[in-house]
């Protein structure tokens, strides 16, 4: 009866918490299981709560939780509270400023060769994205201004898409465009959809000034019919200047029936959560149908969506919340597989994670991980550059995050693979670890002699060893120590002839750790 | 008699180094009316000056030079640093080691416990920062403390001033007078000073003052109810307007508003088309907020200085009057239709993408001129002017067009276009603006005019040394109006008996000629630092041409920022006086010739073993080379080669002649050659 009892109780306070659940992501959770279900794959169990914290915290914010955070959110018994989690991280500052930066590797903002924005049009370009992420300022609304503008690259940032190429000619402009905002290769396209896709491009001229790297982007003012047509073969003729060729392609572009766009877009949020896109690579969309025989294909059935529906039901999902990207993240992060934990059935491991079953493991993106490095040692890599003069200095705690040109960079930081910004291509940022990493953490001075420094921060405070041990492990894993920890820790202190050293080389050991390394 | 001649000579050397200050920056540049104010110049050469030229109603009541630092190191740097604490403590100065023979000397280094606040600053900023993060350059390093009175009844505005003696004067720097509260960023502290600096809170209405070193951010704060509006206007690249080191040229500016969250809730880069932002706050609480200003790339130096006004409320736009030179023409009244030629409009373009249309009969034998005056006075308008037949054909067009650098606006976006119509009837003209854009300040006045060929005229430097014994060279500048291509002859007034030598005319169709200025005979010498004025005739009217500077931007472009008057300072030059041209008449060269030009000279004094080193044209035209220059009975003589490929031209060439001397044997007994430059009045050149 008991039993009976409690089951009964557990069925209603999941038919509750069910109602209680965002349709949309109930209806995102049903697609999910449908196909699992397909593929007869094990029920994945949710990943526990200090696990999801540190997780959506790295992916959101780009930043571990604090100890009390961490203590604060494990005390935590609401039914609700990742829900609560998720909304307030997506106000903090250090999401826009993650959601800058991947808008920066999109876009390509780097001041210096091959793509020449200069700094001061970095600047300009960054913020602008950085102030749509701080106000979710619709994705079809910046797309269309990113489109259609004119202006100068340091005055009007939005301008700077058009600058944003290595190859400034209609055909550099179009390969650019088709890879940022449609997650096509234009190399792919046919001949005569090349040629139709540049069309668009045509009219846009280059003015400079006497100010040092100052240009204007606008449009040629001499009559000229333009033939244009999109990728999904939609064509136009179209009188300039009176209209701009640009606008009909914002139109096409930002059009709710664009499915193209909306796909593109979603797809690539999806897999800076979920380390692989639906699509994957998350920037080789399959080009539209009405042409695919004509094209030779580039890669192999990785460019078809893993799951249409999830897709499609993302896609739909963009177009409705009127290109909300804040409210898509929380769509993707309230998802059954975002919470889901990262191990399962051995046999099955593989195939889960390509099915979203299973969290993919990942290591975690260069700027990412060199700011938890710095933020667990008490210290900072100072960032500057020289092609500005004076040099640019930036501001001592400046996390890699916060860095808006590609051109500045440290050792650390290419080391792990971050991306040089000279294509937009996805596959520039390397998420391999590779043996010259493992040396650099494992040998690295600068790591062994800041963690040394590590129990400086408990001068003041009364801990006991246990105590100790679970700063440590707050500080550098984001979780408390399990016993077993803990004990093992207590035996290697012991056996230690310098005690004084122990502490350094556990947060050394730490750091070298995968579970710190990684996203998990 | 040996020993005053060198002596003579040396002090002629000082002088013309010391008449050759440039201050790079001022801060704070500008102070409220009725105060006593401390400022810092930053600059070279601006040592020895002990008077300032700023306009009415400020003067000096003390001026202190900041010395040298020569670099401490190791025992004495360590020594240093244990007194600053002991100051700061209120300790005893420590006991000095007993071996300080290799210790470098500053009048400071013994003396840091008798500075005042402001120099402590100073010294502690340079003796604390590592070196390169400073971003020394040599144009700035010397300072020069100046306590200013600024009278009650000063004029308020913006002035412009300069460091000067009685013969010689720095180049100006802007200063405002303002009569709003203003308050200066706090002293530099030393790093790991405990100190508790107050916030500082920037007065509303009023100025905050600051400068932006590598990588700083200044920090101020005020408070703001719910929906009140306040302006922060910020004048920084308007303070040094081209940096010529500076990668981009000047100090962008931006400003951030933070709430005491610390969420970012406003935040302004330029204002249109100008660098220095402005920033309208709406305040969306009762709150204190914060306010930082930095560098758009976090840059930073001596020299990028700023001003914040504050005020409340938000400055009525009013769009200025039609500029000097339109005044005359009729404005053209009512709806436009068909306009008179000539007459002038004003309006705004002021929606994206609006057009202003109206139609004007031309014949092929009357141009008519259409000629925007926008950015020029400060429009962020970027005006195209179309002109279409009847037949909606584009006949006519033009966006941009090329100026003489001046002024700190870096686009000519004003168009301009001389109109000659293919047949006579009704054209359709149409002004817009290039990139779309449109508000309700995008104003302008248009010219429609008949032809009328005229110039404007600049001359540069400002401040130019002549030697009472030789001449010394300037350049006038030209924009050429309505398509004006005739010679233009310069003439000197107010001359103080300066004038002319060697070639006085700007070639036909030259924007830019060299020219000499030669100083007075010693009897009728001013002998000492006076204002002329340059100008030329265009028919009867009089064209004064506006003295400037010309400063370098970014290592690569040049701009004239117009000054309010030519200096003339006298110098010295070595000898100068016994060298001159054999002849001064123009010269014709075919391409691929050469021709021989000479220099006839008196006897050379015989102290110090002279000898003439070389004769250099200055910026010649590609394909010109100077060879087989000799020295040989009083005349130096050089050919003048002019290759096949050169392109023909014809300027005002200006040569420099070289020369040296030994000087007097040093402490260690060594004798150095010093070497000297005589400026030659210049020869017009003309290659075919």
């Amino acid at each position: 009866m008991k039993k009976l009892l409690s089951g009964l109780l557990c069925l209603l306070v999941g038919i509750v918490v069910r109602a209680a659940e965002d349709p949309a992501v109930a209806k995102l959770n049903d697609i999910l299981q449908k196909d699992w279900q397909q593929h007869k794959l094990a029920e994945v169990p949710q990943a526990p709560d200090h696990v999801f914290l540190r997780r959506i915290m790295l992916d959101i914010k780009g930043i571990q939780p604090t100890p009390q955070e961490v203590k604060r959110f494990l005390a935590d018994k609401s039914p609700d509270k990742r829900k609560k989690l998720i909304d307030s991280l997506l106000k903090t500052p250090e999401y826009a400023d993650l959601l800058a930066m991947r808008y920066s590797d999109m876009f390509r903002i780097k001041s210096e060769f091959p793509i020449n924005l200069w700094p001061n049009a970095v600047h300009a370009y960054h913020h602008y994205f950085l102030d749509n992420a701080r106000r979710d300022r619709s994705f079809y609304t910046v797309t269309r201004e990113l489109l259609t503008s004119n202006g100068s690259n340091f005055r009007v940032p939005a301008a700077n898409f058009f600058r944003a190429a290595a190859n400034r000619t209609p055909a550099g402009l179009a390969q650019s465009t088709a890879l940022s905002l449609l997650g096509m290769r234009y190399e792919n396209f046919s001949d005569d959809r090349k040629k139709a896709f540049e069309g668009f491009f045509q009219c846009i001229r280059y003015k400079s000034t006497d100010e040092w790297k100052e240009e204007i982007v606008y449009n040629d003012i001499n009559s000229q019919v333009v033939k244009a047509g999109t990728p999904d073969g939609i064509d136009f003729t179209i009188n300039a200047p009176e209209t701009d060729p640009r606008e009909v392609l914002a139109d096409w572009m930002t059009s709710p029936k664009n499915r193209y766009f909306a796909r593109a877009y979603v797809n690539r949020v999806w897999s800076w959560f979920m380390g692989r896109g639906i699509v994957e690579p998350a920037d080789d969309m399959p080009l539209p149908e009405t042409f695919w025989d004509k094209v030779k294909l580039s890669s192999p059935a990785g460019q078809q969506p893993s799951n249409p529906e999830l897709l499609d039901f993302l896609a739909d999902y963009f177009t409705e919340t009127n290109g909300s990207t804040a409210k898509l993240i929380k769509l993707i992060v309230s998802s059954k597989a975002y919470n889901a934990n990262w191990k399962t059935v051995k046999e099955q491991q593989f195939l889960a994670e390509q099915r979203f079953a299973a969290f993919k493991v990942r290591r975690l993106d260069s700027e990412i991980l060199v700011d938890i490095i710095c933020k667990v040692l008490d210290t900072s890599e100072s960032y500057s550059s020289v092609i500005p003069e004076p040099f640019t200095y930036l501001p001592r705690g400046t996390r890699a995050v916060q860095i808006s040109d590609g051109s500045i960079s440290s050792r650390m930081l290419d080391s792990f693979g971050r991306p040089p910004r000279d294509s937009g291509r996805i596959s520039e940022r390397k998420r391999a670890i590779d043996d010259s990493q493992r040396l650099f953490l494992m040998n690295s001075g600068w790591i062994y002699n800041n963690a040394g420094k590590f129990p400086k921060r408990w001068k003041n405070k009364r801990m006991n060893f246990n105590e100790r041990v679970d700063f440590v492990y707050l500080n550098v894993l984001a979780r408390p120590a399990t016993k077993q920890e803990r004990e093992l820790c207590r035996k290697r202190n012991k056996a230690m002839k310098k005690t004084w050293v122990f502490w350094g080389e556990l947060v050394w050991s730490l750091v070298n750790s995968k579970e710190f390394i990684y996203q998990h | 008699m040996k020993k005053l001649f060198l002596f003579a000579v040396t002090g002629i050397i000082a002088a013309e180094a010391f008449s050759a200050g440039h201050i790079g920056f001022c801060y704070p540049a500008g102070a409220k009316r009725g105060t006593v104010t401390t400022i810092v110049l930053g600059g070279q050469g601006i040592g020895g000056k002990r008077e300032i030229d700023a306009g009415p109603g400020i003067s000096i009541e003390k001026i202190t030079y900041v010395p040298g630092f020569p670099v401490p190191a190791g025992d004495q740097r360590r020594y240093m640093t244990k007194w600053i604490e002991a100051i700061e403590k209120g300790t005893p100065q420590p006991k000095m080691p007993e071996n300080t023979q290799f210790w470098r000397v500053s009048p400071w280094y013994d003396n840091m416990d008798k500075l005042d606040a402001l120099e402590t600053a100073i010294f502690h900023r340079w003796f604390f920062t590592p070196r390169n993060s400073l971003q020394m350059s040599p144009s700035i390093n010397q300072r020069v403390i100046v306590k200013l009175k600024i009278d009650k009844d000063a004029p308020t505005g913006k002035r412009q001033l300069r460091l000067c003696n009685r013969n010689d004067i720095t180049n100006q720097v802007p200063f405002f007078v303002s009569d709003v509260p203003e308050i200066n960023e706090p002293l530099y502290e030393r790093p790991g000073k405990k100190v508790k600096t107050p916030r500082p809170f920037i007065p509303v209405p009023g100025v905050a003052n600051g400068q932006i070193y590598p990588g700083e951010r200044d920090i101020f704060f005020f408070k703001a109810k719910k929906g009140e509006i306040i302006s922060f206007k910020t004048t920084a690249r308007e303070l040094v307007p081209f940096i010529g080191d500076g990668v981009p040229g000047h100090f962008q500016a931006v400003l951030e508003v933070f709430d005491s969250k610390g969420k970012t809730v406003a935040f302004a880069d330029d204002h249109h088309f100008n660098p220095d932002p402005l920033l309208i706050f709406k305040a969306p609480a009762d709150d204190t907020y914060t306010l930082i200003i930095r560098d758009s790339i976090y840059r930073g130096r001596a020299d990028f200085v700023y001003r914040i006004q504050a005020s409340k409320g938000v400055k009525k736009f009013i769009i200025p009057p039609a500029p000097q030179r339109i005044r005359n023409l009729l404005p053209a009244s009512g709806s436009v239709g068909t306009v008179p030629v000539p007459c002038r409009m004003q309006g705004v373009i002021s929606k994206p993408g609006e057009k202003m249309t109206f139609s004007l009969n031309a014949s092929p034998e009357k141009p008519v001129v259409l000629e925007l005056f926008a950015r020029r006075m400060g429009s962020p308008l970027d005006g195209i002017i179309k002109v279409f037949d009847q037949n909606g054909k584009l006949v006519a067009s033009n966006d941009d067009i090329k100026r003489p650098r001046v002024g700190t606006i870096l686009h000519n976006a004003d168009s301009y276009l001389m109109f000659k119509a293919p047949q006579k009837g009704i054209y359709k003209v149409e002004l817009t603006d290039t990139t779309g854009a449109g508000s309700s300040e995008h104003y302008y006045h248009l010219r429609i005019d008949n032809p009328r060929p005229g110039f404007i005229g600049y001359v540069t430097p400002s401040l130019i040394s002549v030697p009472r014994n030789g001449c010394k060279q300037f350049s006038a500048v030209v924009e050429r109006l309505d398509g004006y291509d005739k010679e233009i002859t310069l003439e000197v007034r107010n001359s103080h008996g300066y004038y002319l030598t060697g070639a006085k005319t700007i070639p036909a169709n030259a924007e830019r000629a060299t020219f000499t200025l030669k100083a007075p005979a010693t009897a009728k010498h001013p002998n000492k630092m006076v204002n002329i004025s340059i100008a030329a005739k265009n028919g009867k009217e009089i064209v004064n041409f506006t003295a400037g500077d010309e400063l370098m931007q970014a290592f690569a472009y040049y701009h004239i920022v117009p000054s309010h008057k030519l200096y003339i300072a006298p110098s010295w030059a070595w000898n100068a006086h016994l060298f001159s041209w054999s002849s001064s008449a123009p010269v014709t060269i075919e391409k691929g010739k050469s021709y021989r030009f000479e220099i006839k000279f008196k006897d050379l004094p015989k102290n110090g073993n002279p000898t003439i080193d070389s004769v250099e044209p200055i910026d010649p035209p590609r394909g010109v080379t100077v060879s087989d220059m000799k020295v040989q009975n009083n005349v130096v003589s050089f050919n003048f080669n002019v290759s096949k490929e050169c392109t023909p031209f014809e300027r005002n060439q200006l040569f420099l002649l070289r020369a040296s001397y030994d000087g007097a044997p040093n402490r260690s007994g060594i004798i150095r050659r010093n070497k000297n430059v005589i400026t030659m009045p210049v020869r017009r050149i003309s290659v075919k």
